[in-house]
């Protein structure tokens, strides 16, 4: 008599590490406890400063350029040399069934400099792209007939999407034209490892740990084209429209097949306007449209849709603190994700946000503090949640 | 002038700062942990277990090859006479001395003046009967070829005249109340020195039989060394002098049943299983070779308790091993290779009752899986009990052609992780 009976022979009898086994088999995927950096090619980023965040993450528009890296004409509006970067911090609390996990994610936004010269100005900038980094680790247990294994397993993405930026702006009285060419480059880095104790009733049996570990690395390029104007001497528009190839990802891992990967990118285009309505108060209000869709790159998994988003914001200036001026600001936005679950509701992002700034070392500095709160996505639609609070800081220099 | 520069190097100081910040905590994210495993996203590949019966392995070949120890070779030797067996051990003593080295000075012998058997037991594997047993030492009629000697032969195709050994003269006997010390003597009793005269000058002549009169005796003798005592010529005192036996095994009764179709492990002659596999490449689609072996075992089944005098109560010790080449093409001496795993027990209880002896193959399939086809086909293993000759005990499992207990390999592996993007 055996001591195991009724089992299948020659055949997967048993599986286990059901996640990756889903994916692995193409079954529905999993939903619930997944970050939205883990969804398709991941969360997009706003490439934009703490001021344009605080002002419902507008960026556009403006009657002062920002150190975002949004429209290429707004560095025409800068009067003297401008460097400025933004590092956006964020907790999160992504949802799921089992309960709630939080986490912190931390991303430098942009890095923006531009140097105007007559009515010409050049800049370069560094933006995010797409974040791409989720790590996570659970515990279960492997029931096999040689015994039961509890493990410890570790999943990771470590890298994502980011541009260089070479930008030519020039104003032409109240307008401003800029072009832009950018190398979109990254890397991503996905790792498993699963390590085995030994067996519950039996010490002696045991299995050796499992590990993996993949590398690509990401290219392409983009142009986007951008316009500014003056209406008034209070009312400015602005607007850009970006074309993007195809980005191509390689994977570059020593010991394991090449593969390369091309995804559509898509082209986009925003608009934004601000209006200064009393001499201390402006109010601002932006939007834009991104062709998402065609960048699905034939998952089973996750599907990829077009993206709206929109913002209003305003800045209430006059304001003295401790003897500084400090801008007062308030905005609201929403925008979608571009990726979600097949067969689930496309995920929006919503949040409040709020800061301030302030001019230091005599008008040469600007810092600038936003902050936003908000929700992504919702469990019961599309099968993915997270609450968040993000805290961006500029810091940006001007050469008087 | 100054003051400007001073403030542009504070604001610098500043935007250097921040971009110090910036870069630590550049693009990372903490650690979601506790996270349901049921749904975690990610490309944790599964970790699966298979398990593939020799049936359904259509290269799998497996047989018992013997006689890796025998009687003459074994550590223990046994006397026995029970209702299941009879044992005697034989013996012979070649070098017996013509002269002793006393004071640093060589010395002629001139008598033998008395002489004893020591012997060694192995109290743990002996039994005597609660009244007593007894051993007695027979000088043999007939002599004997070490390797060859079994109960009905004193050599091959040579038989005895009475099975067991043509007994002559008896040279002394012991009696055992019990088995409290593991060395005892049994003195000779007869004309000590022209015995071992006549043995000295036929190099041991035809040798001795040690056997138990006494039913329900088992005696496992470890060590036979014959003690005697020499008077030198010209001194008055006697030298102790020991020999071993230049000749020494044992024959029983009955014999042990040669191999059938069932794999053996153990028994004098001592088996080994021997078995070569290849196993799949792919399962299902999931690609075995090139994937983790967390764990490979073989599996073997017991047929059940082998026949007295063969079973026993004690728990023994199987060894795996790799095998240099195929055992199909080069027999029972087909290169030895290294041990894969670490001894295991092979549980009576389990054995008995049909149960699995389970074997680590590990090594050997992670070794299988990280080579390339053609380098590495197939597997070549064997299985044997550690130590080999230790008794007479074996156990069978079942074999490629028996359905109920064909052997098993079980694996547990994870694939190679399929990272992909979406």
């Amino acid at each position: 008599m055996r001591r195991h009976t009724g089992r299948a022979v020659g055949r997967v009898v048993i599986a286990v590490a059901s996640a990756g086994l889903a994916l692995t088999m193409g079954a529905p995927p999993a939903v619930a406890q997944t970050p939205v950096t883990a969804l398709g090619l991941g969360a997009p980023v706003s490439p934009i400063d703490a001021r344009s965040a605080a002002l419902g993450g507008t960026g556009i528009g403006f009657e002062t350029g920002s150190v975002s890296a949004r429209n290429p004409a707004d560095i025409a509006l800068y009067r003297q040399p401008v460097l400025g970067i933004t590092y956006a911090p964020e907790g999160v609390s992504v949802k799921g069934d089992a309960g709630n996990a939080d986490s912190g994610r931390s991303r430098m936004a942009v890095l923006r400099g531009a140097i105007p010269f007559d009515e010409w100005a050049a800049g370069v900038a560094f933006a995010a792209e797409l974040d791409q980094d989720w790590q996570l680790s659970f515990v279960d247990t492997l029931s096999v007939e040689d015994g039961a294994f509890p493990f410890t397993e570790q999943r990771s993405q470590d890298g994502g999407l980011s541009s260089v930026n070479f930008t030519l702006a020039r104003r032409l009285g109240s307008v401003s034209l800029g072009a832009e060419y950018a190398i979109v480059t990254g890397r991503l880095q996905q790792s498993f490892r699963r390590d085995f104790e030994p067996a519950i009733d039996d010490p002696s049996r045991f299995l050796g740990s499992v590990s993996g570990i993949t590398d690509w690395e990401y290219s392409g390029r983009r142009f986007r084209f951008g316009a500014a104007v003056g209406l008034t001497d209070d009312i400015h528009l602005g607007g850009d429209v970006s074309l993007q190839g195809a980005l191509t990802a390689e994977r570059d891992t020593i010991g394991a097949e090449g593969l390369t990967r091309k995804f559509d990118m898509p082209a986009a285009f925003e608009l934004g306007a601000s209006a200064r309505v009393s001499e201390r108060l402006m109010l601002t209000g932006a939007g834009g449209w991104t062709g998402w869709s065609g960048a699905e790159g034939g998952s089973d998994d996750f599907v990829a849709s077009n993206v709206v988003w929109a913002g209003i914001g305003a800045e209430l200036t006059g304001t003295r603190l401790m003897g500084v001026n400090v801008p007062l600001r308030l905005g609201l936005r929403r925008t979608d994700l571009p990726f979600h679950p097949r067969g689930r509701d496309q995920l929006s992002e919503r949040a409040l946000t709020m800061g301030l700034g302030v001019r230091v070392a005599e008008e040469q500095a600007r810092v600038d503090v936003a902050v936003e709160i908000g929700s992504r996505g919702d469990l019961g639609g599309s099968g993915v949640e997270e609450s968040f609070q993000r805290l961006s800081i500029t810091l940006a220099l001007f050469q008087n | 002038m100054r003051r400007s520069l001073a403030r542009h190097q504070r604001a610098v100081g500043l935007l250097l700062a921040g971009l110090g910040a910036a870069s630590i905590g550049a693009c990372t994210e903490d650690t979601l942990t506790g996270v349901d495993p049921d749904s975690a996203p990610g490309a944790g590949q599964a970790t699966v277990e298979i398990e593939l019966s020799a049936t359904e392995l259509p290269a799998w070949r497996d047989t018992t090859y013997t006689d890796y120890a025998l009687a003459a070779t074994s550590a223990s030797k046994f006397v026995a006479q029970t209702a299941d067996i009879r044992a005697r051990i034989l013996a012979r003593f070649g070098t017996l001395p013509d002269s002793v080295f006393v004071g640093g000075e060589r010395l002629a012998v001139e008598r033998f003046e008395s002489g004893r058997l020591r012997l060694v037991f192995d109290t743990t594997g002996s039994e005597v009967p609660e009244a007593g047993g007894s051993v007695e030492a027979y000088a043999l009629t007939r002599d004997f070829v070490t390797r060859e000697a079994t109960w009905s032969n004193a050599a091959d195709g040579d038989p005895w005249t009475a099975p067991g050994g043509d007994l002559g003269e008896l040279l002394g006997a012991l009696e055992i109340e019990e088995l409290a010390a593991d060395t005892m003597f049994l003195p000779l009793t007869v004309e000590t020195d022209s015995l071992l005269r006549a043995w000295r000058a036929a190099d041991g002549g035809t040798g001795l039989a040690l056997l138990s009169p006494v039913d329900g005796t088992v005696l496992a003798v470890e060590q036979v060394v014959l003690a005697f005592d020499v008077k030198p010529v010209g001194r008055d005192t006697l030298v102790e002098t020991l020999r071993s036996p230049t000749a020494n095994t044992f024959v029983f009764d009955p014999p042990t049943p040669a191999p059938g179709a069932g794999l053996r492990l153990g028994g004098l002659p001592a088996a080994r299983t021997y078995v070569s596999f290849e196993l799949p490449e792919s399962l299902s689609g999931v690609e075995l070779r090139g994937a983790r072996i967390n764990r490979a075992t073989l599996l073997l089944t017991s047929t059940g308790t082998p026949p007295a005098p063969f079973a026993t109560t004690d728990t023994l010790l199987a060894s795996i091993f790799s095998l240099l080449s195929n055992p199909f093409e080069f027999g029972p001496k087909t290169p030895v290779g290294v041990n894969t795993s670490n001894p295991v027990q092979i549980l009576p209880e389990d054995m008995e009752a049909g149960g699995d002896l389970q074997l680590s193959i590990t090594a050997l399939v992670q070794n299988w899986a990280a080579s390339d086809p053609d380098s590495m086909p197939e597997l070549n293993l064997g299985v044997r009990v550690l130590p080999e000759g230790g008794g007479l005990a074996y156990w069978e499992f079942g074999h490629r052609e028996d359905p109920a207990r064909a052997p098993r390999v079980r694996i547990v592996f994870t694939p190679s992780t399929g990272f992909d993007l979406p």
